[in-house]
């Protein structure tokens, strides 16, 4: 086992603002299945969130030589893939869908009672987690599966930082509201 | 000063970031001595680390973006140069060359670079610096694949403690008997374990040894 001596993030931007061609891939080979999943549980399609996400490495390209540092390289992609995937989200609800339709896909998971025949807790544990708001979902995704801290997720989101903290706690509080709809009392709220 | 309660709740609002492992180190320390004394607040972290384990698996199961979003990126990016060339030439930047040889550089050379480096700073400031600190920061450090990689067998998927050293991802793995394959993608490592023909109970054996090191491994669970 090795320390890992990839060459960082940060220098990556630098050679990727400076023309080189290959550090646009590396830096894309690493983050293109994190940025990928990111998008894809918010705008629920798998076309949309690949078109997303060159959209996004794009930007990069395009952008880098305005990268500051002022957060990680991996928290600027998500702030973009963000911006990106609910601009998708907006453009899809004015030309497709009203705002009642729009509300309809946020919740492609079983209904409670389905859940319920699951028996299984972790089973409907992933159920529930699907049936959460996109809000919601977004915030559990950046605390647990992309591992941000309060500051970093308070970036990508753009609120601030006691606004992250509180999100997440109403998103648990959902989940463990949902989880009781399920048959699975956790105590708590 | 708050009350007791009204601590508690705050606790309680940082557990998601410290059972990922994201909290600085003085508030981490705040909280887990609020857990040591709390039985409430650790069930509250146990159902987190569920909540968190699930959300993992939840977003490994959604898998990866197909050839045709590097296609798409790459086709792009070569139509922007054909017409407005941006030839690649690399530039001298001191904080990328810093940072590019200190990530390449062994533990001995790191010192004296970060050394170095605490000079240059020291200097541009105009300040002069009776003594600095030569030990290297205390970090999380990537784990590879060691050379003798096992081709077959089980694979689990393996999400480390941000606080846990090489030292004790290489013991756990060997007591376990595996090996990284892959990884990390977001943190999570897939970690191979034989032998091939190893039945659901010895899988089951090796996913509860690593559990009972939460200290180590954060999550396992068998890789689809």
């Amino acid at each position: 086992m090795a320390a890992q001596t990839a060459t960082p993030d940060e220098v990556l931007i630098s050679r990727i603002a400076a023309g080189d061609r290959l550090a646009m891939q590396v830096l894309f080979v690493r983050y293109q299945v994190r940025v990928y999943r990111f998008v894809l549980r918010l705008v629920r399609n798998e076309a949309t969130a690949e078109d997303l996400i060159s959209e996004v490495f794009l930007d990069v390209w395009r952008q880098a030589g305005k990268f500051e540092g002022r957060s990680s390289v991996s928290t600027w992609l998500l702030s973009i893939a963000r911006f990106k995937a609910l601009s998708s989200l907006r453009k899809r609800a004015e030309s497709e869908l009203d705002d009642g339709a729009a509300e309809a896909i946020e919740d492609d998971a079983d209904t409670p009672e389905v859940v319920i025949q699951k028996k299984d807790k972790a089973a409907a544990l992933r159920e529930c987690l699907k049936a959460l708001s996109a809000e919601h979902r977004e915030i559990i995704d950046l605390v647990y599966y992309h591992e941000k801290s309060v500051e970093e997720a308070a970036m990508i989101i753009g609120i601030p930082e006691n606004t992250v903290k509180t999100r997440l706690f109403y998103a648990r509080k959902r989940l463990s509201e949902l989880l009781r709809t399920a048959g699975i009392d956790r105590g708590w709220p | 000063m708050t009350t007791k309660e009204d601590a508690r709740a705050e606790i309680s609002m940082l557990l998601p970031w410290y059972a990922a492992g994201t909290l600085g180190v003085a508030e981490a320390r705040r909280v887990a001595e609020a857990i040591e004394q709390d039985p409430e607040l650790a069930a509250r972290l146990a159902e987190i680390r569920e909540e968190a384990t699930e959300t993992l698996l939840l977003n490994e199961s959604l898998g990866a973006p197909s050839r045709r979003a590097a296609d798409k990126l790459f086709a792009a990016i070569d139509a922007e140069q054909a017409s407005n060339p941006r030839p690649y030439k690399r530039k001298f930047n001191l904080p990328s060359w810093l940072t590019e040889k200190l990530a390449r550089a062994s533990p001995r050379t790191l010192l004296l670079a970060a050394s170095a480096a605490t000079l240059i700073i020291a200097l541009q400031g105009g300040l002069l610096i009776g003594s600095i600190s030569r030990d290297p920061a205390p970090g999380y450090r990537t784990a590879s694949a060691p050379d003798s990689v096992i081709t077959t067998g089980p694979q689990l998927l393996v999400n480390f403690a941000p606080s846990a050293t090489v030292a004790d991802i290489e013991a756990a793995l060997k007591e376990a008997g595996g090996v990284i394959v892959d990884g990390p993608a977001a943190g999570i490592y897939r970690v191979q374990i034989g032998p091939a023909n190893l039945d659901q109970a010895g899988i089951e054996r090796v996913i509860q040894m690593l559990r009972d090191r939460p200290d180590i491994v954060r999550f396992v669970a068998p890789a689809s």
